[in-house]
C-alpha cells in the first residue's frame, strides 16, 4: 500500500477552508456578543428610565407634602386679563369655599403648564378653576394667554412674589390646589408630564365627583 | 484635550465584507485618533484677569452716543414674548421666543416683520418646547428640548427634515462649515441621574460626533443652563461657568484655556474663589439656588468680552434677581476686567440692559415696551424727534410699541469707569 501525495490544490481548499470557518466563528462570536451588549444597553436603559421615574414621583411627593397644609397670603393684589387690580381675597369669597387654583411662573416647564389647562379647560365644571401666574410683565402675561388660548379666569401676580404665606413656593413647581375662607392650601396637587394620568384623574376626581 | 470618533452608522453588507469594512473603518479611526497628539506649536499662555468692582456706572461713560434703535414691527398675531436668543445673518434678524410664544421670528434690519415659524405640536416641523436656535448660512436649526429633536429649516422657514439626538443639546453654535458646537449632557437617557456636560463638535446633517472635549468628571459640575457660548472671528470660546474659566476653540479644534477670571474677595453672597476651589461645595450651593450663574451670557467683538455674573443669596425665596447681577467686561487689548453692579442714565429710567447678542463689532439689548413706552412717555415732542433719529427707520418714530426694541451699540474702546 502506497500513500500518495495529496494535490497542491488539497492544501489551498485546506487553507480556504479553515480561514473561511475561522472568519466565520470571528463574525459569529463578535454578533453574538453585539447582540448580548445591545440587550444589555436595553436592560440597563429600562432600569434607569424606571428608577427616573421613581424618583420623579418620589420628588413630585416630596413636593406635595411640603405645599399641603399651607397658607394663601392675605391681601394679596392681582392683575386680571384687562389689567385691572383685584384682591386675591375676593376671588376666594367669589367662589365660596370651592375655589381650584393652579399656580405656576415663567420659570416652570411649559409643557407641565398647557397639560393642565388643557385638562382643566376640558371639564364642564372648570368654571370653579382659577389660574394665578407670575411673568415677568403683564405683557407676557397676556401674550402667553392669547398664544395658548387660555380660557380659564387667569390672574398675574408679579414675578418675584409669594403667593404663600410661608416661604416654600419653588417658582419651578406647576401645582393645584383649592383653597377655602381660611386660605389653607387643600388636595395639593404638583403638575408633570411625566405622569400626565395623574393630572387627569386629580382634575376629574376635584372637578366632576 | 480629548480626541473621540463616534461612528455610529451600520453596515448592511455580507459578513465578509463587513468585517473589511469595520477593520478599514478602524484603520481610518487609528489613522485619525493620531490627530489627538498633534498639539498646536504653541498653546497660548492663559491669561489671568483680576476684577476692578463699580457699584454704579454711568451709561454715557460706557456707551458710545452712536447707538440705534430697531423697533420690531409685526401685526397682533405676530407678538413676541420673551427674547431668548438673536441671530444676525445675512440682512437678517432672527429672534426666538423660547419662553412665551415658542416661536422664531425673522426681521430685516429696520425691523420690519418678514416672517415666523415653527409651532408646537407633534407634527412635522413642530416642537414640545424651544430651546434653542441656530442659524448656519444655509439652514436654521431649532432644538427640542423635550425629545432630543433638531429640526432643520430653510431660512425661509420651510421645514426641511428632523434628527433625532440621544442628548440634550442646551446651547450650539455653527462650527465652521456645516458643524456645529455644541454644548450638551453625555449621558444618552432622557432621566439619567448621571449627567454630565461636554463640550464636543457635531456634524450637521449626519449628526455624527467629530470631537469632544472635557473629560466628563471634570464637567460634572458645570450648569445646565444656556449662553455660555459665542464666537467671534472665527474663534469659539466657552464659560465653565462654576470653574470662572473662559476657554477658546479655533477652526482648526484646537482648545485653550485663556482666561482665568480672578473674582478676588468681592463681597457677594458667596465666595466665587470657594465656590471654584471646591467643586463638591459648588455643586450643592448651585443645587440651593445659592449661584445662579458666575459667567452667563458670553459675548465677543472686536474690542470687549462682555458676561453676566448671577449671584444670589443662599436663602433665593422672593430675592430679587436683577439686584444681584453683575455686568462684566473685559478689555481685550489692554487686559483689564470690570464687574459693574448698575449701570445709571440721566432720566432715572435706564435703557440699557445686558447684551443677547452682537451685531458685527457692537452689542445688542432687548428693551421690552412696558420700560420703553414709559421711557418714550417722559420725552417732550423734540426730544422724541432727537430720538427718532436712532430708529434704523426714522419713519417709524411714535410713542409706544408693542413688540420689543433692539438697542444696537457699542462700549467706549476707552472704558472709563
Amino acid at each position: 500500500m502506497t500513500l500518495t501525495k495529496p494535490p497542491d490544490k488539497f492544501w489551498q481548499l485546506l487553507v480556504v477552508l479553515l480561514l473561511g470557518l475561522t472568519t466565520t466563528g470571528l463574525v459569529y462570536n463578535h454578533r453574538e456578543k453585539e447582540e448580548v451588549k445591545e440587550q444589555l444597553a436595553a436592560t440597563q436603559n429600562e432600569w434607569q428610565a424606571c428608577l427616573a421615574a421613581g424618583k420623579a414621583m418620589a420628588s413630585i411627593m416630596a413636593r406635595q407634602w411640603q405645599l399641603a397644609g399651607c397658607k394663601m397670603r392675605k391681601g394679596l393684589l392681582v392683575r386680571n386679563r384687562q389689567g385691572k387690580t383685584v384682591l386675591l381675597d375676593s376671588l376666594v369669597e367669589k367662589y365660596n369655599d370651592q375655589l381650584l387654583v393652579l399656580r405656576f411662573s415663567w420659570r416652570s416647564c411649559q409643557d407641565c403648564q398647557l397639560q393642565e389647562i388643557n385638562y382643566i379647560q376640558q371639564l364642564r365644571s372648570s368654571h370653579r378653576a382659577v389660574i394665578i401666574a407670575s411673568f415677568e410683565t403683564f405683557r407676557d402675561f397676556e401674550l402667553y394667554m392669547q398664544t395658548y388660548k387660555v380660557a380659564l379666569p387667569a390672574y398675574f401676580l408679579e414675578s418675584g412674589k409669594d403667593l404663600l404665606a410661608n416661604r416654600v413656593e419653588n417658582s419651578s413647581d406647576v401645582y393645584s390646589f383649592i383653597t377655602d375662607s381660611t386660605y389653607q392650601m387643600t388636595r395639593v396637587h404638583v403638575g408633570s408630564t411625566s405622569f400626565p394620568q395623574l393630572s387627569q384623574t386629580y382634575y376629574q376626581t376635584i372637578l366632576v365627583n | 484635550m480629548i480626541w473621540r470618533p463616534g461612528l455610529r452608522y451600520k453596515v448592511m453588507y455580507s459578513d465578509t465584507s463587513q468585517v473589511i469594512i469595520r477593520l478599514l473603518i478602524a484603520g481610518f479611526c487609528c489613522s485619525c485618533s493620531n490627530l489627538k497628539d498633534k498639539q498646536p506649536l504653541e498653546q497660548p499662555i492663559p491669561k489671568r484677569l483680576p476684577f476692578e468692582f463699580r457699584e454704579s456706572v454711568a451709561m454715557a461713560d460706557l456707551i458710545e452716543p452712536d447707538y440705534t434703535l430697531v423697533p420690531l414691527l409685526a401685526d397682533s398675531a405676530n407678538m413676541i414674548g420673551a427674547v431668548s436668543k438673536i441671530v444676525f445673518k445675512d440682512s437678517l434678524i432672527y429672534i426666538m421666543d423660547g419662553r412665551i410664544t415658542q416661536k422664531i421670528y425673522v426681521y430685516d434690519t429696520k425691523g420690519r416683520f418678514k416672517y415666523s415659524f415653527g409651532e408646537l405640536g407633534s407634527g412635522p416641523g413642530e416642537y414640545n418646547t424651544l430651546t434653542e436656535m441656530i442659524v448656519t448660512g444655509k439652514n436654521i436649526y431649532a432644538s427640542d428640548g423635550s425629545d432630543f429633536t433638531l429640526l432643520c429649516y430653510l431660512p425661509d422657514g420651510t421645514f426641511q427634515y428632523e434628527m433625532r439626538l440621544d442628548y440634550w443639546l442646551y446651547e450650539a453654535l455653527p462650527y465652521n462649515r456645516q458643524q456645529l458646537l455644541v454644548y450638551a449632557p453625555t449621558d444618552l437617557s432622557f432621566n439619567s441621574a448621571n449627567e454630565a456636560l461636554v463640550l464636543k463638535i457635531i456634524d450637521a446633517d449626519l449628526i455624527t460626533e467629530v470631537a469632544g472635549f472635557f473629560p466628563y468628571q471634570e464637567a460634572h459640575d458645570d450648569v445646565p443652563f444656556r449662553g455660555y457660548l459665542c464666537a467671534y472671528n472665527n474663534t469659539y470660546s466657552f464659560a465653565r461657568p462654576l470653574y470662572n474659566k473662559i476657554y477658546s476653540l479655533d477652526s482648526a479644534r484646537n482648545l485653550y484655556l485663556r482666561y482665568e477670571l480672578d473674582f478676588g474677595v468681592h463681597n457677594w453672597p458667596i465666595s466665587v474663589q470657594q465656590i471654584s476651589q471646591d467643586p463638591e461645595e459648588s455643586e450643592r450651593l448651585f443645587r440651593e439656588g445659592g449661584i445662579m450663574s458666575i459667567v452667563h451670557r458670553l459675548l465677543e467683538t472686536k474690542e470687549q468680552m462682555v458676561f453676566q455674573v448671577i449671584m444670589m443669596p443662599r436663602d433665593n425665596s422672593g430675592a430679587d434677581e436683577t439686584a444681584n447681577t453683575w455686568l462684566c467686561i473685559i478689555d481685550k487689548s489692554k487686559d483689564k476686567a470690570y464687574a459693574m453692579h448698575t449701570v445709571a442714565d440721566d432720566s432715572g429710567l435706564t435703557m440699557f440692559t445686558f447684551p443677547i447678542a452682537t451685531a458685527g463689532n457692537r452689542f445688542v439689548s432687548v428693551l421690552y415696551p412696558e420700560l420703553f413706552n414709559e421711557f418714550l412717555g417722559r420725552l417732550s415732542k423734540d426730544e422724541l424727534q432727537t430720538l427718532g433719529k436712532r430708529l434704523a427707520d426714522p419713519t417709524l418714530i411714535r410713542r409706544s410699541y408693542q413688540n420689543p426694541v433692539l438697542l444696537i451699540y457699542r462700549f467706549k474702546a476707552q472704558l472709563n469707569i
